[in-house]
């Protein structure tokens, strides 16, 4: 049976031969019998039946996901009601501040799925994102299911929850025609949203939305936002009669400095396009994953492309501001800082290395090239040039102005580095992550996961997921106790009440399980080098009782740990490369599987039989573990070379 | 990198989820009290719990319990200031004795745990009142251990606030969906003025520090109303108020001019609550707490609404923070 499978892996898809799933890219993967269920998915197969003793992180592991999955049942309890609603005010004046926080504290909920939690919390999840939708469409922030303006800082970290559902259930068609509807806001092709220009190909505003580009904006925009802003620095020192940023808070009518702040915004910051903008890039992205249609893919690197070329054209530095005619500088008296979420304000050049290197991720997933990179490396390389060691610790200057020049020195993060690494595998790449580690190291302060992380799965933190899963553990254990005392008056919570008590942490069973980048470095999409899915309960995830661990990642290999703590029952599996299956598998060399002593003998702990290797060449393989078995893989991989999609390793028998 | 040293990863991990800086956090404010003789420290209620700050807001409000239960009305004992009695949204009366470093319920026998208005008397701090909604009013005789329902008189047990006369503590009012009452028994008995605010939802009474005869009351709608002669009678101002008002506070050096909280900011009066002219915040969705500290001069006048907590000793024309400052 399984050497028959072998013979007939039919599943390779390259991104040379799209055009075979154009048209109807879900159901093309594998084949199916709809009436009776059965799968014959061609795919090759490899049988563990080495008894292994579950380590302590496979336990652990398990242990988090089942009680993840019990924990955002009560979190979804507490806070939603029947409908789908939160539990929240009867208005909601929020200005352009929307729904991102309320969609975000269901972020985890769907990709808990996808990686192996139980399937109701997608349902869950599907239920309370119309109910979301409702019910902000009633407090007037969303229209047409989606956001009528706000910037993609924060589109971008509502949209992180969106993106899951499609990894989570490619067939469910609501959700597929509200990803089509939405990215065709961005795209050009909805006259009622006309973000995009396509001549110029750039964003005609940096706030946008359902309800198009917002070209002036009003102090009832700035709303309850006003108060926290007071806590920033002001957005530009020349606000005629406005010296500090208290200004924010103080709208007397003999001295409006609320209403001159923000009239000085919206002549200087509201018109044209701004990095942060590039975050819309995952947008379009989902929406190839569900279609593969190419105008989407082209819609990224048209936009990546134009960024690029305006960076070149400003010296190698990314300008945060292009007016309507696409000028740097059309309404900052020519300057290229300025911007709303860019080298000055509110936090400075950060937001624009994140942006693009979402965006480039994003690109090299749907080409396969990883050029799109050069954008955020170089924005890196902006701030690290100008960098200082204070302390034993890479200082870097996060903001611009005239007056100042660069200023506003930060440790300079690690996270971006590990980020880009993760795509690249550049050496170059690794060696800045080398760099901040060792200064942090002998600094003393070292706080950053992806970090940690990453020297795990280059074999030198042998402790990170015993910790890390202990920390998910007690954050859990910390959260629902809290959820489950709530007595709160939910008239007087702000809209982040629920993301700040949101109990599924998804991004170390991210790093852990898959060998991917978590999602809550705004607006990204997922990135692994693996998927699981349930063959038996025909899911997404790990089945019941299995545990991954990626012990190690590379330019063409995976290394996973994978276990069945389950002792009673056998479990069956389909391991995909990458999040889409844009990682083609070329081979596996696997062990664990015994040879046959004969009927009625138990597979046994004694013998560790040599590594096998099997070939592949294809996007995924099957695993049939025994009660109790475990296997350590090796994965040889050609990275980003084949077509990317949501679509799942078997036809639905029905299709929503 | 060795893998001890790693583990150093894990201890600093940031904590989940971004406090809002200078605000109590989680939400809005709900109320404030203030420590009868350090101006620096200062508990106010937020959804986050009860924060007290002991630097005047720049630590950042640190929480010291009770999250999760909506903090709605704080009352400090006047002859001990570390006896601190918190009612909630919806969770009883909560007893510190330690300065907020330690709580307990506190509500045995209050059968409606939804308190909207707490008081220590001024004279004889064992004894404490709690207005609740639905409940009526309740009172204590024991610092809060044992409670027992004084409801004789009052028609509507949905209440919305309660006051204590600061010159005479065995004189109460109460604002109801259905009007004020007054005790002058320590709440033995209520009554009610047919003649005068009756039927109408009174959410906020503020007493003249100086004058106990003069009293106001805010009911929606229809603005602040003044009594002259300790809510025997009521008239309204030539101007009427027209936002949604929360909270009422009376200047106490100035007491003429008087400050409403509403659901548009805050708006003051300087002619006895005749009219009422914007005071700063407008943009505030929601102003549930004005208190004045009479302990500075001029008096601060402290805000608790949507935007944290936040001040002024310029009668509302500039406002300030009152969270740690920009790097």
């Amino acid at each position: 049976m399984i050497q028959s499978t072998l013979d007939r892996m039919a599943t390779k898809v390259t991104r040379f031969s799209a055009v075979l799933i154009a048209s109807a890219v879900l159901p093309w993967v594998a084949s199916a019998d709809s009436n009776t269920g059965e799968l014959e998915l061609g795919v090759p197969a490899i049988h563990i039946n080495h008894s292994r003793t579950a380590p302590p992180w496979a336990l652990m592991q398990r242990h988090l996901i089942e009680t993840m999955d019990r924990a955002g049942q009560a979190f979804y309890n507490t806070y939603v009601q029947p409908d789908g609603t939160l539990r929240w005010k009867e208005r909601y004046e929020g200005g352009m501040n929307s729904s991102d926080d309320a969609y975000e504290g269901f972020r985890g909920f769907s990709l808990h799925h996808v990686l192996g939690g139980s399937k109701e919390l997608d349902t869950l999840h599907r239920h309370v994102w119309d109910g979301i939708t409702h019910q902000f469409s009633r407090y007037g922030q969303i229209y047409r299911e989606f956001d009528s303006n706000w910037d993609w800082m924060h589109h971008g970290e509502g949209y992180v929850s969106f993106y899951p559902l499609g990894m989570a259930d490619p067939y469910d068609q609501r959700f597929r025609e509200r990803s089509e509807r939405f990215a065709a806001m961005y795209i050009g092709e909805d006259p009622e949203a006309p973000n995009y220009n396509p001549d110029l190909k750039l964003m005609r505003a940096s706030m946008n939305g359902s309800r198009g580009p917002k070209m002036e904006w009003t102090k009832r925009d700035w709303i309850p936002t006003n108060a926290n802003l007071v806590y920033y620095h002001l957005p530009f020192d020349d606000i005629p009669g406005v010296p500090t940023a208290t200004g924010w808070i103080n709208d007397n009518p003999a001295d409006d400095q609320f209403g001159r702040i923000v009239k000085t915004m919206s002549d200087r910051m509201a018109r044209g396009d701004v990095p942060i903008n590039l975050t819309a890039a995952p947008l379009i992205a989902n929406a190839y994953l569900y279609t593969a249609e190419a105008k989407y893919s082209r819609w990224v690197t048209d936009y990546l492309t134009k960024w690029t070329q305006l960076t070149a054209e400003n010296a190698g530095i990314t300008p945060d501001n292009v007016g309507l005619s696409g000028k740097i500088g059309e309404y900052t008296n020519g300057r290229w800082w300025g911007g709303y979420y860019g080298w000055k304000w509110p936090r400075g050049g950060t937001d624009i290395v994140l942006a693009s290197l979402t965006a480039a991720k994003v690109a090299v997933l749907l080409t396969g090239k990883s050029q799109w990179l050069d954008l955020p490396r170089s924005q890196m390389g902006v701030l690290r040039e100008r960098s200082e060691v204070r302390q034993g610790v890479s200082m870097v200057p996060i903001r611009y102005d005239d007056s100042r020049q660069w200023h506003h020195f930060v440790p300079e993060p690690a996270h971006p580095y590990v980020h880009l690494w993760h795509t690249s595998q550049d050496r170059g790449d690794w060696e800045h992550i080398e760099r901040l580690g060792r200064l942090a190291l002998e600094a003393g302060n070292l706080s950053d996961m992806d970090l940690g992380w990453a020297y795990f799965v280059q074999g030198r933190n042998p402790s990170f997921p015993i910790q890390a899963l202990q920390a998910d553990l007690k954050l859990v254990q910390r959260k629902l106790k809290r959820i489950l005392n709530e007595r709160g008056d939910p008239e007087t919570w702000f809209d982040a009440h629920w993301l700040s008590l949101d109990p599924m942490p998804t991004d170390n069973l991210v790093r852990l399980t898959i060998g991917g980048l978590p999602v809550h470095k705004r607006g990204e999409m997922l990135h692994s080098y693996v998927r699981y899915f349930d063959l038996d309960a025909r899911k997404p995830g790990l089945p019941q009782g299995v545990a991954a661990l990626v012990t190690a990642i590379g330019p063409d290999t995976v290394e996973i740990e994978i276990v069945n703590t389950n002792l009673f029952e056998r479990r069956s599996m389909i391991v995909q490369g990458g999040a889409y299956g844009e990682h083609e598998i070329t081979q596996v060399t696997y062990t664990g599987t015994e040879n046959s002593r004969g009927p009625g003998s138990a597979p046994g702990d004694g013998v560790d039989p040599s590594e096998r290797s099997m070939r592949v060449d294809g996007r995924y393989f099957q695993i049939d573990l025994e009660p109790g078995a475990g296997t350590s893989v090796r994965i040889g991989l050609r990275r980003f070379s084949s077509e990317p999609s949501y679509a799942f390793p078997w036809r639905r028998d029905e299709e929503r | 990198m060795s893998a001890r040293s790693l583990t150093l990863v894990m201890a600093l991990l940031p904590a989940v989820g971004s406090p809002q800086m200078g605000s109590p956090g989680g939400g809005e404010t709900q109320a404030i009290a203030l420590h009868p003789t350090d101006a620096e420290i200062i508990y106010v209620g937020a959804a986050k719990g009860l924060c007290k700050t002991t630097r005047g807001g720049a630590d950042n409000w640190p929480s010291t319990g009770l999250e999760a239960l909506s903090p709605r009305v704080i009352a400090l004992d006047p002859a001990n200031p570390d006896v601190v009695y918190v009612g909630t949204y919806q969770a009883g009366v909560y007893k510190s004795t330690d300065a907020a470093g330690s709580w307990r319920l506190a509500s045995a026998g209050l059968t409606n745990v939804r308190v909207r208005g707490l008081v220590v008397d001024s004279s004889k701090p064992q004894v404490v009142y709690a207005a609740t909604d639905g409940g009526g009013t309740f009172k204590s005789v024991d610092g809060g251990a044992n409670w027992h329902q004084a409801n004789r008189g009052l028609l509507d047990k949905t209440l919305r606030c309660l006051v204590q006369d600061p010159r005479d503590p065995d004189t109460l009012y109460v604002g109801s969906w259905h009007g004020i009452y007054k005790s002058t028994d320590g709440a033995g008995s209520w009554r009610a003025n047919p003649d005068g605010l009756f039927d109408v939802d009174v959410a906020a009474i503020a007493v003249d520090p100086t004058d106990s005869n003069v009293i106001y009351a805010a009911t929606y709608p229809g603005g602040v109303h003044r009594s002259g002669d300790g809510g025997r009678s009521w008239t309204g101002g030539r101007a009427p108020l027209l936002e949604r008002v929360l909270t009422l506070v009376v200047d106490p050096v100035k007491p003429e001019h008087i400050y409403a909280g509403t659901t548009k900011g805050v708006f003051r009066s300087v002619d006895s609550g005749q009219s009422f002219e914007p005071a700063g915040l407008q943009w505030s969705n929601r102003t549930w707490t004005l208190v004045f500290d009479t302990k500075t001069t001029p008096p601060t006048l402290y805000y608790g609404g949507e935007g944290g907590v936040l001040k002024t000793t310029s009668g509302g024309r500039w406002w300030d923070v009152t969270g740690p400052q920009r790097p």
